[in-house]
């Protein structure tokens, strides 16, 4: 069954085979996990994130059409589900602003990952960079992720966003040049 | 010699960081969810669903019974007028704030 083809594959999950599915996210679950680990960091999160875009392509995988590639599809959702945790982190977020602001505490964890002295050593480890991220605004990070790191170019990052291609490249712009901007503010040298 | 980051190390490091791995056993993990969800009876959907739906009617409930009291206590009568803010306006002040046309 490891052998077959996507769309066969598509037709026996439609058919509610488990054994196909667990075929269908072992060959996914790699692309799903750059989109949301990227999106939200590494943790708990993600992984609960990354569980919920496969059960709702299961649940509602009779509306996929086969219009764009399965990969395609599945970034979307992942984008979707993404977006909304970060939402929702948000209000979490502002709803204990009172209770003291953790800005700092979170920048102490970054500065202790990314520390100057060995981040020449580490320059190859790209958690310094998912840290880097995680300090830009959703909209910015999901067209830099879907771009550089998931590899899409502007014509389909936009498609998988619905926003035209112009908006893609000017904040795919910003979002590097923030990102540059964090990292120098940490002192960064390569 | 080190030389400051540029946008080419940025896109470089990007580029870099697509080796993302869930936990272990992430497809088991799935499964077992899809097989609780697909084994809970109509019954219990419809239960779980009332359960999700308790906590906003309970929030909605006692912000009813604050409101309520405070008009109580406020104006010494049960009225729904006063309630909603409106118990000192006649009907007509009523209409011609909601159409002033007429």
């Amino acid at each position: 069954m490891k052998n077959l083809s996507d769309e066969n594959l598509i037709e026996l999950i439609r058919q509610r085979s488990h054994q196909a599915f667990k075929i269908f996210i072992e060959r996914y679950e790699k692309k799903v996990a750059n989109t949301v680990i990227n999106m939200l960091g590494n943790g708990d999160v993600a992984d609960d994130v990354g569980q919920e875009v496969f059960i709702r392509f299961y649940n509602n995988i009779n509306q996929f059409k086969g219009k764009s590639s399965i990969g395609t599809y599945l970034t979307r959702i992942a984008i979707n589900l993404s977006i909304n945790e970060l939402k929702r982190q948000q209000i979490k977020k502002s709803r204990f602003v009172f209770w003291g602001n953790n800005s700092e505490e979170e920048d102490e964890k970054f500065n202790k990952i990314a520390d100057p002295t060995i981040f020449t050593e580490r320059v190859e480890n790209a958690d310094i960079v998912n840290k880097a991220l995680q300090k830009l605004e959703p909209k910015l990070k999901t067209v830099v992720v879907l771009r550089f790191i998931e590899g899409y170019d502007t014509r389909e990052t936009s498609e998988i966003l619905e926003i035209p291609q112009g908006t893609v490249l000017s904040r795919l712009s910003r979002g590097l040049q923030k990102l540059k901007e964090i990292l120098l503010k940490e002192g960064y040298e390569i | 010699m080190s030389k400051k980051i540029t946008e080419e190390d940025v896109k470089r490091l990007l580029k870099q960081n697509n080796n993302k791995e869930f936990k272990s056993f992430f497809s088991t993990r799935v499964l077992a969810k899809i097989e609780n969800y697909e084994n809970i009876p109509l019954f219990g959907i419809w239960v779980a669903n009332r359960i999700f739906l308790k906590q906003y009617f309970i929030a909605a409930c006692v912000i009813f019974l604050v409101m309520f009291s405070i008009s109580i206590l406020q104006d010494g009568s049960i009225s729904i007028d006063n309630l909603l803010g409106l118990g000192k306006f006649s009907e007509e002040d009523i209409i011609n704030y909601t159409n002033p046309l007429i």
